[in-house]
């Protein structure tokens, strides 16, 4: 049976389309059948950041209003077998986003993937609760920073309340991704600890990005970090999916690097 | 709007509005004292005082002081004050007043307050309500009548209300409200202290990280003593 994800936080800009094209990327690259939605209809980001912006012909609101068929939209990633996309529109208003709709075109995709990933748009508004609504599993992504926190923790209060499986009196499990995470700034405590984050959140651990160039590099080039094996968040990025799938891997890239005299002066963050 | 009738021109019209009207508001009612002290101040200001009009207010004196509002009235109108009506709960009063051809204005008093305050319908409690896990930013959570137990932690932007006590097992970030309903003995008791604000029976303070107690993890609990909170470690 096909699980339904969300990768949501709340607050914009944190890094949740980049967490779930990467952890789309890896799930597949680990064979799994998966296929990620973009909810963000007005600011669709999803299809640059996977590197498919030139490919999309219809998205999710054609095949809600009927005017394209599923098959038609999705988007094969020329990358990695078994790894497809369906995008936002970039034109339409959001309010053709309907719950009928979403469920249609969720329940198909359940028939065919492994994984359905949903990436939320920021806000707590119509996009962001349908994308969280048929979720069996969520991902909040944070940054180590008081705004963010809080802004996930409205978004994990959602989780609990506004979904399908919270109307059916569970709860849906999520778990914490920390992007962004600078361990030399936490150790001079101008940024919070993952420690700090995990406690005021109370949700597992599922992964932590360090705050990478990689990142940035990344996304301008369209592909997912993940496929970046000498870059750490890339590295973070195969440690969280391999925690999601239930692997027990301790936490890399949490505490400062103890630099050489030469990489102190020279190096750059990779 | 004027109403028209049978073609004949309006007389008048009815307006509501809101005026800015001076009232004098009386804590003695001795009829000398008050006009002495008149005297003095329409020295100091004579131009305020011409032709002002007034609303004598009764509410703050003892309620079994006998009050002559003709001696007041004479009094002020000496002094170039006009009482326009009284503001009082007196029956008394307002009867004279009447009298003597001025209106009547029901009191203002903070009774609205006062009654929340003093509602002890909430002194038979109910069952005690149990939440399990984490009060998140954005949710209230409200024990109607009862307890509150939070088996958990209450983040910021997260409100835990109850009309008896709260006791909250994990860190109190958010707002803890107890005595919702007025009920003084009412407590806030939590593992850990860095809450936004508490209140207890409508005292309420908030508070900055600098007045959160300094050791981390301890018990904290906050009550009245003298209607003022006290956070005790």
């Amino acid at each position: 049976m096909a699980k339904v994800v969300v990768v949501t936080s709340g607050k914009g800009g944190v890094g949740k389309t980049t967490s779930c094209a990467s952890i789309g990327t890896a799930l597949a690259l680990q064979g799994f059948r998966t296929v990620l939605i973009d909810f963000d209809v007005g600011l669709r980001n999803l299809d640059l950041v996977m590197g498919c912006e030139r490919r999309v012909v219809y998205d999710l609101i054609n095949v809600i209003s009927g005017e394209a068929k599923l098959s038609q939209a999705l988007i094969k990633d020329k990358r990695v077998d078994g790894l497809f996309m369906l995008p936002a529109s970039q034109t339409r208003d959001k309010d053709a986003l309907t719950q009928d709709g979403v469920e249609k075109v969720i329940e198909e995709l359940k028939a065919d993937f492994d994984y359905v990933i949903c990436d939320s748009p920021a806000g707590i508004e119509r996009g962001a609760m349908l994308a969280m609504y048929f979720a069996d599993e969520a991902i909040v992504v944070s940054n180590p920073e008081v705004s963010s926190v809080r802004d996930s923790d409205r978004v994990i209060g959602l989780l609990d309340s506004k979904t399908r499986m919270a109307e059916n009196g569970q709860s849906v499990p999520a778990r914490l991704l920390v992007t962004r995470y600078d361990p030399e700034r936490v150790e001079l405590s101008e940024m919070m600890s993952v420690k700090d984050v995990a406690e005021i959140l109370a949700i597992p651990v599922l992964g932590v990005i360090p705050e990478s160039e990689s990142v940035l590099k990344a996304s301008n080039q369209g592909v997912p970090v993940v496929h970046d094996q000498q870059a750490d968040a890339g590295i973070a990025y195969l440690d969280a999916v391999a925690r999601f799938l239930g692997e027990d891997r301790p936490m890399r890239f949490i505490t400062p690097e103890r630099k050489g005299f030469l990489s102190r002066m020279f190096g750059g963050r990779r | 709007m004027a109403l028209k009738l049978s073609g004949q021109e309006p007389a008048f019209q009815f307006k509501g509005g809101a005026l800015t009207v001076t009232t004098l508001e009386l804590l003695t009612t001795d009829a000398l004292l008050i006009e002495k002290e008149l005297e003095q101040q329409t020295r100091r200001a004579p131009a305020f005082f011409r032709q002002t009009p007034v609303v004598l207010a009764f509410e703050r004196l003892e309620q079994d002081n006998p009050v002559s509002l003709d001696l007041i009235v004479a009094a002020c109108k000496r002094n170039g004050l006009i009482p326009i009506a009284v503001r009082c709960a007196l029956d008394n009063v307002k009867q004279s007043a009447w009298a003597l051809g001025l209106g009547w204005f029901p009191p203002q008093t903070d009774s609205h307050i006062k009654s929340v305050a003093q509602d002890k319908s909430c002194i038979a409690r109910k069952a005690t309500k149990f939440v399990h896990g984490t009060v998140r930013s954005g949710q209230q959570v409200y024990a109607d009548c009862a307890d509150l137990v939070v088996l958990g932690s209450v983040n910021e932007g997260a409100e835990v209300i109850a009309d008896g006590n709260v006791h909250i097992w994990g860190v109190l970030r958010g707002k803890a409200i107890a005595g919702a309903q007025g009920d003084q003995d009412a407590r806030v008791i939590c593992q850990q202290f860095k809450a936004e604000l508490v209140s207890v029976s409508g005292i309420f303070q908030t508070f900055e990280s600098y007045s959160w107690p300094n050791s981390a993890a301890q018990l904290i609990e906050i009550y009245l003593d003298n209607e003022r909170l006290v956070v005790k470690a």
